[in-house]
């Protein structure tokens, strides 16, 4: 068996098999790798209106600007300004005029090292 | 555009596994030329085969960053307001993309023309690029011990397992002498990164798993033990090489061949191990993830082998199909799960008791394909060489049952099933044990004319295994999901070991008995793992 199989003619299978491999690859799924660590307001809370604030401690440095925060939910939806890093694991935002009702904090972050991630974070205002 | 932000994950990972494993190799090339490699003694052959390896590589680690930077843009063009194309080039990630992109157009520009040595320059570039994208950068304690160490990390697997491609072009042209000294320093070389792969691994592992409780309990853990098992592999056949080395066996032509295939083999796991690396990246750190982990007491209970589940539940027990689309909504008359009105859909009793069948039977099929390739080698048995057969049932089995929701036991049809993953996956996988059943079995009986048919066993091992790494780090850490996930590991450490040892006794020039004893026994220890598999 061995010595028919040629050395050249082994690594021109091995070639294609590694193509065939990164074919394969593409029927997987992966995840990023922001976790949130701390959150304010914390998850299925209640907090009192009108203004909201916002911060979001992450597992990893984060780039805020290129980050956003979004509030979802009551009558209307507003993009939250992340105001400028304290600590580089943190964003940190003002919701203002937020009436009561059911929201949601929608969160993506680019971490340092290139992930980006989303979440979401439900909480109500009274 | 939807689909390609949802697919953003899996590409990343792609492309981050690419990026590793060309880094690799062009890092590995530089040290192995400046510091293995005897240019005076250099085969012209060799030198042409080397330089061509270096820029293709090179040009492959620049397209992969390239395509890593051009994906990321895409997806915060796309989902951040505000967001212009130029901005990209203000974040960190892209400026060390960009860093690793600059020194591998230079090595594979200038390869031929410079002197080998100012090259360390470009590869060194390349490994604090790579270093920059890393988990290191990113954390928030000890980053400069972190990121020491993943450099050191990614300079020793360079140097040993980047090497390995280059150690087998020198084997296989160079003249006796140039590969008996070429060699000898490759095996220092190597020894020297196994000590500093070693040590960083320690360091980053206590960083970024932290406790007992995160190695068993944890996606992020479960994978480094696996890494951890592959590099274990690595060194027994390392050893194997060293020992012929030392003897000054690699001048002697037999044993010349013998480290030759050890040194594939070698080559193969490095690529694997660099793969689960690239998947680990795209994972928080166990020490991250304090809730939902597994307990022992959890992980040994669902270990603890139970009866297996012989019998079916019915199909109308199973939960209802989950709609994917407003058109499937209207016919299954569910509504779409992330509809207001949607409730969502959890696994019961039938659901687990399904898939605990589907594991038991593939396990015993598995256990039968073991037992009967062990017989098989007993010469007198000669039906028994008919093994591969059974996988044929296998194939039929997967095709039918792992997903009830789709044709031909759900609602929804052959081909509009394609759109679901894990559908997608599954047919992937029998289609796998199909090619693998039919042309081990022509291999078996004799009938293949085509020496390369053999090679199909070995490589779908290999491809299998890999796949079952690679999947099992995305299911969220969630712990259900993670004690299925060490079972599946368990899998792919055997299916690796059955490619490897099948592979071997193909290509080493006298075939030792015993390899074929120990990929059968991978089968059955597959087997017995599938056999007794639970979910709850």
């Amino acid at each position: 068996m061995n010595a028919r199989l040629g050395t050249n003619r082994v690594y021109r299978y091995a070639r294609k098999l590694g193509v065939f491999l990164i074919c394969l690859l593409a029927a997987l799924s992966a995840s990023g790798h922001a976790i949130l660590k701390e959150c304010l307001p914390a998850p299925h809370s209640i907090v009192s209106g009108p203004d909201v604030t916002i911060r979001l401690r992450f597992n990893s440095r984060i780039d805020a600007v290129h980050s956003r925060l979004y509030l979802n939910g009551g009558p209307h939806s507003q993009q939250i300004e992340v105001a400028e890093q304290s600590a580089p694991d943190t964003l940190v935002g003002q919701a203002k005029a937020v009436t009561a009702g059911e929201y949601r904090i929608q969160w993506q972050v680019l971490a340092v090292d290139g992930h980006i991630t989303r979440g979401e974070v439900p909480f109500t205002v009274r | 555009m939807a689909q390609f932000i949802d697919l953003y994950g899996l590409i990343e990972v792609i492309l981050r596994g690419l990026t590793l494993v060309f880094e690799a190799v062009t890092v590995g090339g530089i040290i192995f030329l400046c510091f293995c490699a005897l240019p005076e003694a250099m085969d012209r052959a060799v030198l042409i085969r080397c330089r061509k390896l270096l820029r293709i590589s090179a040009m492959a680690l620049a397209v992969a960053a390239l395509g890593s930077i051009a994906v990321t843009t895409v997806v915060l063009h796309v989902t951040t307001d505000g967001f212009r194309w130029t901005d990209v080039t203000q974040t960190s990630f892209c400026r060390a993309e960009l860093l690793l992109v600059i020194a591998a157009v230079w090595i594979a520009g200038a390869a031929k023309i410079i002197e080998r040595h100012w090259l360390v320059l470009p590869a060194l570039a390349i490994i604090t690029g790579a270093t920059l994208t890393s988990h290191a950068f990113a954390r928030i304690d000890n980053r400069s011990l972190l990121l020491f160490c993943t450099g050191m990390h990614h300079l020793a697997t360079a140097a040993w397992i980047g090497g390995l491609p280059w150690l087998l072009i020198t084997l296989q042209r160079s003249n006796e002498q140039s590969v008996w000294v070429t060699t000898q320093r490759f095996s220092q070389l190597a020894m020297t990164s196994v000590v500093v792969l070693v040590i960083a691994g320690i360091i980053l592992g206590q960083q970024y798993v932290g406790s007992a409780e995160g190695i068993y309990g944890t996606s992020y853990g479960v994978m480094l033990v696996a890494k951890v098992v592959l590099l274990a592999l690595l060194l027994v056949l390392g050893a194997t090489n060293f020992r012929f080395l030392r003897r000054k066996a690699a001048a002697r032509p037999i044993l010349k061949t013998i480290v030759k295939r050890t040194v594939e083999a070698e080559t193969a796991i490095g690529i694997v191990v660099i793969l689960i690396a690239s998947s680990m990246t795209s994972q928080p750190p166990a020490v991250d993830l304090t809730d939902g982990r597994a307990s022992l007491s959890q992980i040994i209970d669902r270990f603890t082998p139970h009866r297996p589940r012989l019998q079916t539940p019915s199909v109308t027990a199973l939960a209802p199909a989950t709609p994917l689309n407003a058109d499937e909504a209207k016919r299954f008359g569910r509504p779409l799960s992330y509809a207001l009105s949607a409730q969502p859909v959890y696994n019961g009793a039938a659901d687990i008791a399904w898939s605990e069948y589907n594991h038991n039977w593939a396990g015993i099929c598995l256990l039968t394909v073991g037992l009967l390739a062990l017989i098989a080698q007993m010469r007198h048995i000669r039906w028994a060489r008919h093994w591969p057969l059974v996988f044929l049932v296998l194939a039929v089995f997967i095709v039918i049952r792992a997903d009830p929701e789709n044709w031909p036991l759900g609602p929804r049809g052959f081909w509009e099933s394609f759109q679901v993953p894990d559908v997608m996956q599954h047919r992937l996988a029998a289609a796998l044990v199909i090619a693998f059943a039919i042309f081990e079995w022509r291999v078996r009986t004799r009938r293949s004319t085509q020496s390369w048919h053999a090679l199909v066993f070995p490589a779908i091992c290999m491809v299998g295994g890999t796949l079952l790494f690679i999947h099992s780090h995305s299911l969220g850490n969630v712990k259900e999901e993670l004690l299925a996930e060490v079972s599946h590991t368990g899998i792919a450490i055997f299916a690796i070991i059955a490619a490897v040892t099948r592979w071997l006794q193909l290509r080493l020039p006298q075939q030792p008995p015993v390899l074929g004893s120990i990929w059968a026994a991978c089968f059955v220890l597959i087997g017995v793992l599938l056999t007794f598999y639970r979910e709850a």
